[in-house]
């Protein structure tokens, strides 16, 4: 396959190996992609993607569906070292004080660094929008429009989070925002996450919908009995065992699938257009076109 | 060996150094970060009680001694505060949050930053607001104060590379 001369990898002298550079992907569908999953793609959230299987998920899945993850997890690992240190910056505020999962955090950080020093992260078998076109990884199908859309989303997104006085958990929220734009522009794409053993005990909620509450946008959980959500939890169970991580599921690993609603009517395209929304007039708040976008989304969620 | 350097600033701005001392090592156990410090070459504030001020301190708890090559040092566990005195900006920051970090050091709007490094104004700000957890700041001031020798380290490098 020749690449648009102009879009080519180009390594600058400086930290060539941190910080990933922009190319469309050679990558053919994966063969199970070609018959029935052709226009899912999978976001990996930071909760899994930071936890004890995320460098194994990411190696696997990505040779079976378009699998995604997001640049601060880029910049988290280009990071490492600090982040060993200061855990609670990387961990939802609920959890960052107990010892397993500060110890998983600094596992899961020390498996990235050292799968980023034996491979290129672009061979890994994963995608992400990096800080411009140019250092982002693409799918060949993707126009380049789409970096566009996910940072209009993104930066909507942020404008909830000015209310909300900043503190350690800064990074973490960056990092689900950019999960939750990711997944909206992606058209078919379905979020990853996982909730570690004492939360799904106590019935608590995965950190992303919690994060996604903050923001105003409402989470619900779907019983694994409706009938829709039986029919993909099936495709996606086979998916998850095709790319070689059944053990996790065996070993009682809770992943959860995470999916934002996007009411017909409202296109992430609105947000390019700036004047012609309607303003929802029963609500006292001063409606901007992006709020109004977010309010439409909602967010339902199921374990595997 | 790194040494650091707890500065106390007095009414007038001035700085002198409360405590300066030496990381002889590092270990992890249980999760937790401990210091290996050498109480013999540790320099104190004009006047301080010094025996007291390596016990007890705002930035470290010692939690035992250890006798290396027949000096005995501290094993102490760094506070919060410590924790990014220990490392270094360079250790801190990643490639890209220095080069914005300098950018500012220089004195470049947001939207100066953008368009110098190909980037929305937006992702710089994304890149600040990180910088600032981490450092915990919350200015560009101070920012830029936290990482002055870095900075004027990575200029004085990039001079000698252009002459």
């Amino acid at each position: 396959m020749k690449f648009p001369k102009k879009l080519l990898l180009k390594k600058r002298k400086a930290n060539s190996n941190s910080v990933p550079y922009f190319r469309y992907s050679p990558k053919k569908p994966p063969s199970l992609m070609q018959d029935r999953y052709q226009n899912w793609s999978c976001v990996l959230d930071p909760a899994i993607a930071l936890s004890h299987h995320g460098v194994a998920i990411a190696q696997n899945m990505g040779k079976e569906i378009e699998l995604w993850v997001v640049r601060e997890l880029w910049n988290i690992i280009n990071n490492a070292e600090f982040y060993s240190h200061r855990t609670e910056l990387i961990t939802p505020k609920t959890i960052n004080t107990r010892q397993s999962i500060v110890a998983e955090t600094i596992w899961s950080l020390k498996e990235w660094e050292k799968t980023k020093q034996e491979k290129d992260l672009a061979r890994l078998g994963v995608y992400w929008l990096g800080d411009n076109l140019q250092e982002s990884f693409l799918p060949s199908n993707k126009p380049v429009e789409f970096f566009k859309r996910w940072e209009a989303l993104a930066k909507a997104l942020d404008k909830r989070n000015e209310s909300i006085p900043s503190d350690d958990s800064e990074i973490l929220t960056s990092a689900f925002r950019d999960t939750i734009a990711l997944a909206v522009s992606l058209d078919s794409a379905f979020i990853l996450t996982y909730q570690p053993p004492t939360e799904f005990d106590n019935g608590f909620s995965p950190p992303i919908c919690e994060m996604l509450k903050t923001w105003g946008i409402s989470c619900q959980a779907i019983n694994k009995r409706n009938p829709i959500v039986a029919m993909e939890r099936q495709y996606i169970l086979k998916l998850i065992v095709r790319a070689g991580l059944g053990k996790l599921l065996l070993a009682g690993v809770h992943l959860a699938v995470f999916h934002l609603v996007i009411p017909a009517t409202t296109s992430t395209d609105t947000l390019k257009t700036n004047s012609q929304l309607p303003i929802d007039r029963n609500s006292s708040e001063n409606f901007t076109q992006e709020s109004y976008f977010w309010n439409k989304v909602k967010g339902v969620w199921y374990y595997l | 060996m790194r040494n650091i350097s707890i500065l106390r600033k007095s009414d007038r701005g001035q700085e002198t150094i409360l405590l300066k001392f030496s990381i002889v090592g590092e270990m992890w156990f249980n999760d937790s970060l401990f210091l290996i410090i050498d109480p013999n070459i540790a320099q104190f504030e004009y006047g301080a009680d010094s025996e007291r001020l390596l016990q007890e301190n705002a930035y470290y708890k010692v939690f035992g001694n250890i006798n290396i090559d027949h000096k005995e040092c501290l094993i102490v566990k760094p506070k919060d505060t410590l924790k990014n005195s220990v490392l270094s900006p360079q250790e801190l920051l990643s490639e890209r949050e220095l080069q914005i970090v300098e950018l500012v050091a220089q004195g470049q709007s947001n939207k100066q930053i953008a368009k110098k490094l190909k980037i929305s104004e937006w992702t710089v700000s994304t890149h600040l607001r990180r910088v600032f957890a981490k450092l915990k700041v919350d200015s560009r001031a101070a920012m830029v104060y936290h990482c002055a020798s870095l900075v004027r380290y990575r200029i004085e490098q990039m001079q000698e590379q252009v002459n």
